[in-house]
């Protein structure tokens, strides 16, 4: 009862400092996929470049959000002056990270909820089709979210500044595309060991029929996950990310 | 209440911050930590506060050692070690709501500490965002953070550094009070704040503890003037320097 008090009160300390992101984060998604929209009508999309560019546009902005409001929890007490405060308090460290954490996902998943919503009345209006597998693609979408999360929160528990975790992370997510090309097509490597490439599935999962694991045709994204293979690469990501992001946060001193 | 130090030692790299350190000291009342710069004095009470591990030996609180039951020991201890500071985006209470409800204290008793800490501290109005205050405030708002648990155990890293007269006066005030109930550990470079508050006093330097005992007998012993009254000034240089 009493850790599970103590859980609360770091959740919403967290949800508190993260107020910014959220609004911001969620307008930004929403005029992105207002954007999108325009340029599928300029563009003449078909529904299927449509919903599959959306997927991509989710994927990008779980990449950056992710970023923004996790990069802060393993690095904020070490880093912050508050943390001689906070750390010094009797509560156990994975509480407060696992609090943080949670906090981040859910963070995250508000500008996510809206760039669905958006998405399929936008799609709709445009196209008179519903996206297809919208839960199933809201699903991994959400799975992506804890998974990247995870591993900018571990990235944040062993770097000296958050500036650090942040680079990092926006490193992952802004390069992840010509690391797929130069892996796939220079070293004919399907990027499996590579999270983003999992969250190819997010944009996938919208479009009917599945598409083929092998697309030669496409220059940056030549393979693609099914979406068994996505849950599993992002599972084993994000259970390694808790384990080291756990150990670490619970033993590092707060050196000057 | 009781600290206890059982060959504590703390070493960064090739540098030995603490060396087999060993005390033992029971409350109440207020104990200088003496040292120059880079003695040890944060590392221990960094230490205690389960801010740092020892690489060996024990930091024992109430009998709890640290290294094996660190929630537990640090129930009974707060601490404001370096300059602590707010999370800049909280007004004054709802850091002091964030701490008291991290330490589980029911909100009736957190807003009577809270109106209490106020008047004590002379804190700002507690609607004013930590972010916008003084130096000074914003360490009055850190020691009201550290006292608003009411723990038996306080240790204070020169609780007054950086403070101007009237504001050094008050937290004197405040500590003289809690140091006939509590034991307070507080590493300080004032030596006449130490002969004003507290009982015994503690001199490390090099990471070896060189001295503990009561502030009188340290000045008795270590600090003999050729001429007049004995200081604790001269204890200290005696003890520190050799002179």
């Amino acid at each position: 009862m009493s850790a599970l008090r103590v859980f609360y009160v770091f959740f919403m300390n967290q949800l508190k400092s993260s107020k910014a992101a959220i609004i911001s984060f969620s307008i930004l998604s929403v005029i992105l996929v207002g954007l999108l929209s325009f340029l599928s009508i300029k563009g003449s999309f078909s529904s299927q470049e449509f919903f599959s560019s959306f997927g991509l546009v989710v994927w990008l902005m779980i990449g950056l959000t992710c970023t923004n409001v996790a990069g802060g929890i393993g690095i904020r007490d070490f880093d912050e002056k508050a943390g001689l405060l906070i750390l010094s308090q009797p509560v156990k460290r994975y509480i407060i990270l696992s609090a943080r954490l949670l906090a981040s996902v859910l963070v995250v998943l508000l500008p996510v909820s809206m760039m669905y919503i958006a998405g399929w009345i936008l799609g709709y209006s445009i196209y008179s089709t519903s996206m297809n597998n919208v839960l199933l693609s809201y699903s991994i979408a959400f799975l992506y979210a804890f998974s990247f999360s995870s591993l900018i929160a571990m990235a944040g528990t062993i770097s000296r500044r958050k500036a650090d975790a942040i680079n990092i992370g926006l490193s992952i997510t802004l390069l992840s595309v010509f690391i797929f090309a130069v892996l796939e097509n220079f070293f004919g490597i399907e990027p499996w060991f590579f999270l983003p490439y999992a969250g190819l599935a997010i944009g996938n999962a919208l479009i009917v029929p599945y598409p083929a694991h092998v697309n030669p045709g496409s220059y940056f994204f030549r393979y693609t996950p099914y979406v068994q293979e996505a849950v599993l690469i992002m599972a084993v990501y994000a259970f390694f990310s808790l384990i080291m992001a756990f150990l670490v946060y619970s033993r590092r001193e707060l050196v000057n | 209440m009781e600290l206890k130090a059982v060959d504590l030692t703390k070493k960064f790299g090739p540098k030995i911050a603490l060396d087999h350190v060993n005390f033992k000291l029971s409350g109440p009342g207020i104990v200088g930590y003496l040292g120059p710069n880079g003695a040890g004095k944060t590392t221990t009470l960094k230490i205690f506060s389960h801010l740092l591990s020892p690489s060996s030996g024990s930091a024992l609180v109430n009998g709890i050692d640290m290294t094996k039951d660190y929630q537990a020991g640090l129930r009974y201890v707060s601490s404001l070690v370096e300059t602590p500071e707010p999370y800049p985006e909280f007004s004054i209470k709802e850091f002091l709501t964030f701490i008291g409800s991290i330490r589980e204290i029911n909100p009736a008793d957190l807003e009577k500490r809270i109106s209490i800490l106020k008047k004590q501290l002379s804190l700002e109005s507690l609607d004013t965002k930590c972010g916008t205050l003084s130096k000074g405030n914003k360490q009055r708002v850190v020691l009201a953070a550290v006292l608003l648990p009411d723990t038996p155990i306080l240790l204070l890293d020169e609780p007054t550094s950086g403070l101007d007269p009237a504001e050094t006066h008050d937290i004197k005030r405040v500590l003289k009070d809690l140091g006939r109930r509590k034991l307070i550990l507080m590493s300080s470079h004032i030596l006449q704040e130490v002969k004003e508050l507290c009982r015994m006093a503690a001199v490390v330097n090099n990471g070896k503890l060189l001295i503990l005992d009561s502030v009188r007998n340290i000045t008795l012993h270590f600090g003999k003037r050729k001429a007049g009254v004995p200081g604790l000034e001269e204890a200290y240089l005696k003890l520190v320097r050799g002179v």
